[in-house]
């Protein structure tokens, strides 16, 4: 590892929002951000990698997210658990997650133990040290929590199968855990490649958030993040064909306790070409379903009793065009056809002229407040910031997002719903436990 | 801000709030304490963000207090809370509570209804009259109950078919035969087909009382405004007859129970009685329990059943309080053909346990653990509020936080090996499962 250590190059930045985030870059290609929160002494130290599952080679599906798991098995200088070890010691709370389009890790410390953090994520962004036995047992720990998450539960099976009929050309229809065949055939090989591949300073954004001053993260960047060398990194994504054809999917499996209905449509991303359109987006899943008073519960579920829930599920948070997902449990005695045939026409009557600009001004508040609460603590606000910048959004937009959300018009969110919700662009799901019920 | 489903997977699970201590350091926080008509609330100023968090159990009014017949009443009127008050009907209620952003959730845990409310502080006033309504007028409109009642209907066909829920309904059931904390706190299809709009107004209702109300703020605030408010919101409420009383609950071990439920995977919970907060043994029992099976990738558990031969997706255990009773719990999922292998190793763990076999330095990390923890678990004003609600429905003072490193320092080594064999009882630790287990 070569020391290349070049401060004096960056880009200083800081934003004006709430949170007065101040962000710099290494000449290595890291950038760093720095969400100051004075409160109480501690320090959330997160690290992101622009690589999730949808990355993966072909056949290799889950393997960005084993790998993540392979990443707390220490290296030559710190080996076996003593990164969890240490962080335990000093009462730290530390996690990681991998999407389709990032892999994160992070620990909340104590002040004091921020350089030790530190130390520790550098470390292990160069010189994992895997062996044979760890690779083949934690293989083991992902079958679990295969079964705990998916195989053990038919409406997350449902899930897996909607994507995989919503996305005919893009890795997003392959589930984040991958398929449990695939998994099965990981090799360390397979993990020492992939870590080769993405894991680079010039590949992640450390975000550090709480009682931190600039200088003081400046200087224990320069000491354990800038000395690693940069590495070339590509990205390569296949982009989905124009969507000509309504999918629908039936699941039919006794095990499920009840019916449910899926509809998932293919939305903007901040890593898209469309970005621009997703704060209207936002403001269209909340006003359609994303509470008590939104257009789609109080249509289908209060006034017409066909559904006993409904919310809408969306994060512009992704590289590519992303799902824009509707979900709803059939009212007991109604099947989920006779749902999804309301839906439709609740929809097709807000495709013409049927959104009212007081539900859009409800939707706008409740995603502001949202996004406050969403910057509450050093752990909310470093995900926010992380998930936002390493999918393409600026530290600009991300700071000025409630203005962003504020400045959607009627017009635009009805401009989405049209957009958004065609047949042609969508894939419905049912899950049943008897082909009759549907 | 919304999730989209399953697009995340972690490490470890992201385990639900669970009451039991896990805290340190002196804390850069100032506690204060209000009195609002007899009811007592603690409250941590903080101007970070333009929010206010308003946490609060009515101790009493949980699930354990549903009449008999009426099982699943609390959790059915704690969603009835946000179904209309005063003149406002459903919808026009959820109108106003989304037209200032403010989120108020319901819930009911055995031992009490919890709410959560949590708004800017431009809108805190409007919100603070909301809940007032929400807690002393509720309306209980015939379509409003019936709509809830559709919606518990769903949740309790899906929760049958949950592995991980059906297993905790069934350990509860086994070791509180005899007392309400062995039935579901979501009831039964059958009860909650019952439930009407009376048994909410004449069963439900009069459990939310000043004497029960415990309150944990945080935000935005200052305390004179709070106490102010709080005076306002409580004061129509009923005063309650002092602290609630439930017979104290007999925890009765038992041989292992199955439920049959047709999935690869295999869930188990596991427990025993535990420890009282206010007793001296609770200190070296949550050391103990963080060595044994607490929350981090290093407690033995954790290392011998996932670590070491990749049994589990997760594995932990924590010491859970209720006012009837104490326990330790913990629970984990395998495939069904090594349920048998690890059941053994839980049992082999909770022996070497029993055995005082703890190392000076595992109880030193230990120790270290609680007292780091504590400033993390202050992270955001969410996280604040939510601490001071845990800390006061233990029964347990301020000092618990302002005090809580010398405390932890304090235990003695042969204090916690001496906890271990007394508190730790291998021969009473009771299983159950669902799944379809092979062997068992």
């Amino acid at each position: 590892m070569v020391a290349l250590l070049c401060l004096g190059g960056e880009v200083e930045g800081a934003s004006a929002g709430l949170l007065h985030a101040k962000t710099f870059d290494l000449a290595n290609g890291l950038k760093v951000v720095l969400i100051p929160d004075h409160r109480v002494p501690i320090a959330t130290h997160m690290l992101w990698y622009r690589v999730g599952s949808a990355d993966e080679e072909p056949g290799k599906s889950g393997l960005a997210h084993f790998f993540e798991h392979l990443m707390f098995k220490g290296t030559r200088m710190n080996p076996d658990d003593s990164y969890a070890r240490t962080i335990a010691r000093a009462g730290g709370e530390l996690n990681a997650f991998t999407s389709y389009d990032y892999t994160a890790y992070y620990a909340t410390v104590g002040i004091e133990n921020l350089e030790r953090v530190m130390a520790l994520e550098a470390d292990r962004m160069v010189n994992l040290d895997l062996s044979e036995e760890n690779v083949h047992v934690e293989r083991e720990v992902i079958v679990e929590e295969r079964r705990l998450r998916t195989d053990n539960d038919p409406e997350a099976l449902l899930h897996e199968q909607v994507m995989a009929a919503l996305f005919v050309n893009h890795r997003y229809g392959v589930p984040v855990i991958g398929w449990m065949h695939e998994i099965r055939g990981w090799t360390r090989a397979d993990a020492l490649e992939f870590y080769r591949r993405w894991y680079a300073p010039n590949n992640a954004i450390l975000v550090v958030a709480g009682d931190v001053q600039l200088d003081h993260l400046k200087a224990l960047v320069e000491r354990y993040y800038a000395p690693l060398a940069a590495v070339p990194v590509t990205r390569k994504r296949t982009v989905e064909p124009d969507p000509i054809a309504e999918r629908h999917v039936i699941m039919v499996d006794p095990r499920a306790g009840r019916p449910l209905l899926m509809q998932l449509f293919l939305a903007p991303a901040y890593g898209a070409p469309d970005k621009h359109r997703t704060a209207a987006t936002e403001v269209l899943a909340e006003l359609l379903g994303g509470g008590p008073s939104s257009v789609l519960y109080r249509r289908l579920v209060r006034d017409l009793g066909l559904a006993a829930e409904i919310h809408l599920d969306y994060s512009p948070s992704a590289v590519d065009p992303t799902p824009f997902a509707l979900v709803a449990v059939p009212a007991p005695g109604v099947t989920p056809s006779t749902l999804e045939r309301g839906i439709e026409t609740e929809i097709e009557r807000l495709r013409g002229d049927g959104m009212a600009e007081a539900d859009m001004r409800r939707a706008q508040q409740a995603l502001r407040a949202a996004g406050l609460r969403a910057r509450d603590g050093t752990y909310r606000a470093a995900l926010v910031f992380g998930s936002g910048l390493v999918t393409g959004a600026t530290m600009e937009e991300i700071e000025a997002w409630p203005e962003l959300i504020e400045a959607v018009t009627l017009d635009q969110v009805r401009d989405e719903a049209r957009a958004l919700l065609r047949p042609e662009a969508s894939a419905t799901g049912v899950l049943v436990s008897r082909r009759e019920e549907h | 801000m919304h999730q989209v489903r399953r697009s995340r997977t972690h490490l470890l699970a992201i385990v639900p709030f669970l009451i039991g201590l896990s805290a340190s350091a002196a804390p850069a926080i100032e506690i204060k304490h209000l009195d609002a008509a007899g009811v007592r609330a603690w409250l941590v100023e903080s101007g970070q963000l333009p929010i206010v968090v308003l946490d609060f159990a009515f101790r009493g009014a949980g699930s354990s207090a549903d009449p008999s017949g009426r099982e699943g009443l609390a959790r059915f009127g704690a969603q009835m809370l946000l179904e209309g008050a005063g003149d406002l009907d459903a919808i026009t209620f959820q109108e106003r509570l989304s037209e200032i952003g403010a989120v108020l959730i319901f819930t009911a845990d055995r031992d009490s209804l919890v709410g959560h409310l949590e708004v800017a502080s431009e809108h805190w006033e409007s919100a603070l009259d909301l809940l007032r309504l929400a807690l002393t007028q509720p309306r209980f409109d015939t379509d409003a109950v019936e709509r809830v009642r559709r919606s518990r209907a769903v949740e309790l066909a899906r929760l049958d078919a949950d592995p991980g829920h059906v297993a905790r309904r069934l350990w509860w059931r086994s070791v509180f035969p005899n007392h309400p904390y062995g039935r579901d706190p979501d009831g039964s299809p059958g009860d909650v087909a019952a439930i009407s709009a009376a048994d909410l107004r004449m069963a439900f209702m009069p459990r939310l009382t000043r004497a029960g109300l415990l309150v944990g703020a945080a935000g935005a605030i200052t305390a004179q405004q709070l106490a102010a408010d709080l005076n306002r919101l409580v004061t129509d409420l009923p005063s309650g007859a002092g602290e609630p009383t439930l017979p104290e609950a007999i925890f009765v071990p038992g041989p292992l129970q199955v439920a049959r439920l047709p999935f690869p995977q295999s869930a188990c919970v596991f427990g025993q009685p535990g420890v009282s907060p206010r007793s001296a043994d609770y200190l070296p029992a949550l050391i103990l329990n963080h060595i044994v099976g607490g929350g981090t990738l290093v407690s033995r558990l954790f290392l011998e059943m996932r670590e070491k031969r990749g049994l589990v997706y997760s594995i932990r255990t924590t010491l859970e309080t209720l006012p009837g009773a104490d326990l330790v719990v913990g629970r984990f999922a395998t495939e069904n053909a090594k349920v048998r292998a690890a059941i053994d190793l839980v049992k082999s763990e909770w022996q070497r346990a029993q055995s005082g076999d703890v190392t000076d330095e595992e109880i030193v990390d230990a120790k270290n653990y609680l007292k780091g923890s504590f400033p993390v678990s202050l992270d955001g004003t969410a996280a604040i509020a939510a601490r001071l609600l845990a800390v006061q429905r233990l029964g347990l003072g301020v000092e618990y936080i302002m005090g809580w490193e010398a405390m932890v320092d304090a235990v003695g080594f042969d204090a916690i090996r001496a906890t271990a064999k007394r508190a730790i009882v291998p021969q009473i630790l009771t299983f159950a499962v669902a799944g379809n287990p092979e062997e068992l």
